[in-house]
């Protein structure tokens, strides 16, 4: 239960995948101008990318290494990834027509979302059990969620503010997610400990 | 769809809010299409893009609404839903599923499985919190909490051509 622990906390605060691996730049920034918008892109992201991490320990462990095919994996894994969210759209609209409606705009940009590729190959790397896989890219996309949020949140602040005209929009938001990502820096030093 | 009565007033809701089109009239029932957001129309290259992936989809987000504004084909209307609602619809498509999921890979490794019983299990998991997350839907859109409502007329595309090109 503590590595568990150990690898939720690495995952999701020492090692975020935003602000320490710099992955899934475009939706960090292009969906937190409202922290609701910010919520549901971050729910969206977590569920494909933990499901998709699933599938991807699965192909990887049962037929890419077993048959010597680790020259596929990149490609094999976008295509994971594809069929995931294809899944995940499939399964909300058949859950409930409404939530789709609301939903439903955000899941094709998950697809080109760099984060999801980058945790599936961080897994496969790190030859990690299919618990601890799952779990660490579970974590890792609740990291990226809470970086959303967070800048989410300030952005919002920003918008009330007397922001000089030149800096004004994404100038500052590029501004306050370099100070969040120094911020975040801060958690090295429990991976030190 | 709440009476006109019931309406909140557009001024003190704070709501997401988007365009949708009127597109079929069925009765007193109105079917929109959000419209597309994105400036794709105003771009060279919308054609090549694959952000146009969303027009393709507007056709499955279509939904209907009781037309008690008297809603024309062809009509724009500004809809919003609460923003809170966001993320109760979020929690209840994900957050949900996502929980049983992990939950039934986390017994199973607890009880001592392999990797194999323990991907089975965890899908076991999420096949159950998708049940659980589609009875919580139903309950939430019986209340009506999941349904857009009416906010205002929006203006013509070529009332408001000046504000895109500028």
């Amino acid at each position: 239960m503590q590595e568990i622990l150990m690898v939720i906390v690495g995952a999701a605060l020492v090692n975020n995948v935003v602000l320490a691996r710099f992955l899934g730049l475009c939706s960090f920034m292009g969906v937190t101008t409202k922290i609701d918008t910010a919520v549901g892109m971050g729910m969206a992201t977590t569920f494909v990318i933990t499901v998709s991490s699933m599938g991807n320990w699965a192909l990887e462990n049962y037929l890419l290494l077993p048959y010597e095919l680790e020259y596929l994996r990149t490609f094999t894994f976008i295509l994971v990834i594809a069929a995931a969210v294809q899944f995940t759209e499939m399964v909300v609209r058949k859950v409930s027509p409404p939530l789709f409606q609301m939903l439903g705009i955000y899941l094709p940009l998950i697809t080109t979302n760099c984060a999801v590729l980058g945790i599936a190959l961080l897994i496969v790397e790190g030859h990690q059990g299919f618990l601890i896989g799952t779990i660490f890219a579970f974590a890792s996309s609740v990291g990226f969620s809470l970086a959303l949020a967070l800048l989410a949140g300030l952005r919002e602040r920003l918008a009330l503010c007397d922001v000089p005209r030149l800096f004004a929009g994404p100038p500052v938001g590029f501004v306050t997610a370099s100070l969040l990502a120094l911020a975040f820096m801060g958690f090295s030093g429990m991976a030190a400990n | 769809m709440q009476p006109e009565d019931d309406m909140p007033d557009p001024s003190n809701y704070k709501a997401v809010e988007g365009l949708a089109k009127v597109v079929a009239i069925e009765g007193a029932v109105a079917w929109l299409e959000p419209e597309q957001t994105t400036s794709c129309g105003a771009c060279a290259s919308s054609s090549v893009c694959g952000a146009d992936v969303f027009g393709s989809r507007l056709h499955a987000r279509r939904f209907a609404m009781d037309n008690v504004h008297e809603l024309k084909v062809g009509d724009r209307i500004v809809i919003g839903v609460q923003e809170s609602t966001l993320v109760t619809a979020s929690m209840t498509a994900y957050a949900i599923p996502l929980a049983a999921m992990l939950g039934g890979g986390i017994v199973a490794h607890l009880l001592g499985f392999g990797d194999g019983v323990t991907l089975l299990a965890t899908l076991a998991g999420l096949a159950v919190g998708l049940g659980l997350s589609r009875l919580r839907a139903k309950s939430l859109n019986a209340k009506g909490e999941l349904t857009p409502i009416y906010l205002r007329h929006a203006p013509s595309p070529a009332q408001s051509e000046s504000c895109q090109l500028n």
